[in-house]
C-alpha cells in the first residue's frame, strides 16, 4: 500500500461533488452531508491507500460513503426517540433553515430505499452508462437497469401523487 | 409526467443540490491540515520507532506474552533473592548477635530487588500498554487475502452487524504476517473480518478485481 503518496486535494476535488450528492440523497440535511462528506475523505487521509485509477477511486468512494451514510443513519435511529415515520422529511417550522429545503424531487429521491440511491446519482449525475455502474456497484448490469426502472416508477408515484 | 419529464428532474435535482464553494474549501482546509498533522506524526512515530522499538503488526502480538512473561520471572527471582539474603543475614545476625548487621542486609537486598524490579515493571506496562493501543487500529490498512486470491483491505471498526455469528464465514489470511482470520463477503461488495478471540468486526474493501 502506497502510504503518503496520494494527494487529497486531488481525490478530494475529482470527487467531493458527487459524493456530497450522494451524502445528501441519504442524510437529507446539507449539514449532515457535509459532515459525512468530510469524514468520508477523512478516513483517506487517516489511512491511506493507492488507487489503480479514477475509475477505482470513484467506486471506492461511492460504496465507502454510501456504508458511512448507512453507518450514521442507523445510530441515528438508535439515539433518536422519534419515531421513524417522522423522520420523514416534511415542511416545518423546526427544520434547521428553510434555503436547505430539499426540492420535492429531491426529498422524493430522499425517501427511496437505499438500493436505489447510489445508482440515480451515478446515472443522473455522472451521467454514467447502466453497464459501467454495474461495474462499479459489483452488479450485474440487468440489476442496475431494473433499479433505475423501480426507481423512476416509485418517482412518478410519489410526485404523481400532488405531494409537496 | 413523462419519462422525460422525469429524467430532466431528478438532473436538475441533483445538479441544484450541490456542496457550496465555502463549505468546499473549509472541509479541503480541514482534510489538508489532518494531512500536515498526520505526515508530521508519522514522522514523530519513525524516530521514536528507533529508539524504542514496540510490537505493532498484528504477528508480533503473538508473542508479546513473552516481555511480560519474562518480567515476571526475573521479578519472582529478585523477590526470591531478597528473602534468601534476609534469611542468611538473619542467620548471622543471630550467630553473632548483631541485630543492626541484619537491618543492613535486609535493607540492601529490598533496595537491590527494588531497584531491579522498577525498569522490569516498567517495561511490562509499557508492552501491555502498546499492546492494547495497538488493537483494534493495528490491523486498519492491513490487507486480507482470501482463498481464491482475491485482496481487501481493512479500512475501518464494522458497527451494527446483527448477528455476525449467523455469516457464513471462510478462511483468509492476513497478507503481511500470514496470519490467519475469517472473513464474510457482503452483498455490497465489502467484506467483514474478524480474527479468533476478538469481538471486533473490520470492514474491509477489495483491493483489485
Amino acid at each position: 500500500m502506497a502510504r503518503g503518496t496520494i494527494s487529497i486535494e486531488g481525490i478530494y476535488r475529482r470527487h467531493v461533488q458527487t459524493v456530497y450528492r450522494l451524502c445528501y440523497s441519504y442524510l437529507g440535511s446539507s449539514a449532515e452531508a457535509e459532515d459525512a462528506t468530510q469524514a468520508l475523505f477523512m478516513k483517506l487521509v487517516e489511512h491511506p491507500r493507492s488507487f489503480e485509477s479514477e475509475e477505482h477511486e470513484k467506486a471506492w468512494l461511492i460504496v465507502a460513503a454510501k456504508n458511512h451514510c448507512l453507518d450514521v443513519l442507523k445510530s441515528a435511529a438508535r439515539s433518536r426517540v422519534v419515531a421513524l415515520d417522522e423522520r420523514v422529511p416534511e415542511p416545518s417550522v423546526e427544520d434547521e433553515v428553510f434555503k436547505d429545503e430539499p426540492s420535492e424531487i429531491m426529498q422524493a429521491i430522499m425517501r427511496l430505499p437505499e438500493k436505489y440511491k447510489d445508482v440515480l446519482v451515478l446515472f443522473y449525475y455522472e451521467n454514467r452508462q447502466t453497464d459501467e455502474i454495474a461495474g462499479m456497484l459489483g452488479s450485474p448490469p440487468s440489476t442496475i437497469r431494473n433499479r433505475l426502472a423501480d426507481a423512476r416508477v416509485l418517482l412518478k408515484k410519489e410526485l404523481g401523487g400532488g405531494r409537496t | 409526467m413523462t419519462d422525460e419529464q422525469l429524467d430532466e428532474q431528478i438532473r436538475d435535482a441533483y445538479a441544484s443540490a450541490e456542496l457550496s464553494p465555502e463549505a468546499e474549501e473549509r472541509i479541503l482546509a480541514n482534510l489538508l491540515a489532518a494531512e500536515a498533522s498526520r505526515d508530521g506524526s508519522a514522522r514523530a512515530e519513525e524516530h521514536e520507532a528507533k529508539i524504542v522499538p514496540l510490537p505493532s503488526k498484528r504477528g508480533r502480538r503473538r508473542h508479546a506474552w513473552i516481555a511480560p512473561a519474562i518480567a515476571a520471572s526475573l521479578l519472582v527471582a529478585a523477590f526470591l533473592g531478597t528473602r534468601i539474603m534476609f534469611s542468611s543475614g538473619a542467620r548471622d545476625a543471630a550467630s553473632v548477635g548483631n541485630d543492626a548487621a541484619e537491618y543492613a542486609v535486609s535493607g540492601e537486598g529490598g533496595n537491590a530487588a527494588e531497584s531491579e524490579s522498577v525498569p522490569l515493571d516498567m517495561k511490562s506496562e509499557d508492552v501491555d500498554a502498546a499492546d492494547q493501543d495497538a488493537a483494534p487500529q493495528d490491523v486498519i490498512a492491513e490487507v486480507v487475502v482470501l482463498e481464491d486470491g482475491r485482496r481487501f483491505s481493512i479500512e475501518d471498526v464494522a458497527v451494527d452487524v446483527d448477528n455476525p455469528d449467523g455469516l457464513v464465514w471462510e478462511g483468509a489470511v492476513i497478507e503481511s504476517t500470514g496470519g490467519p482470520c475469517e472473513a464474510v463477503l457482503l452483498e455490497d461488495g465489502t467484506m467483514l473480518v474478524r480474527f479468533e478471540g476478538e469481538d471486533v468486526l473490520y470492514r474491509a474493501f477489495e483491493l483489485s478485481r
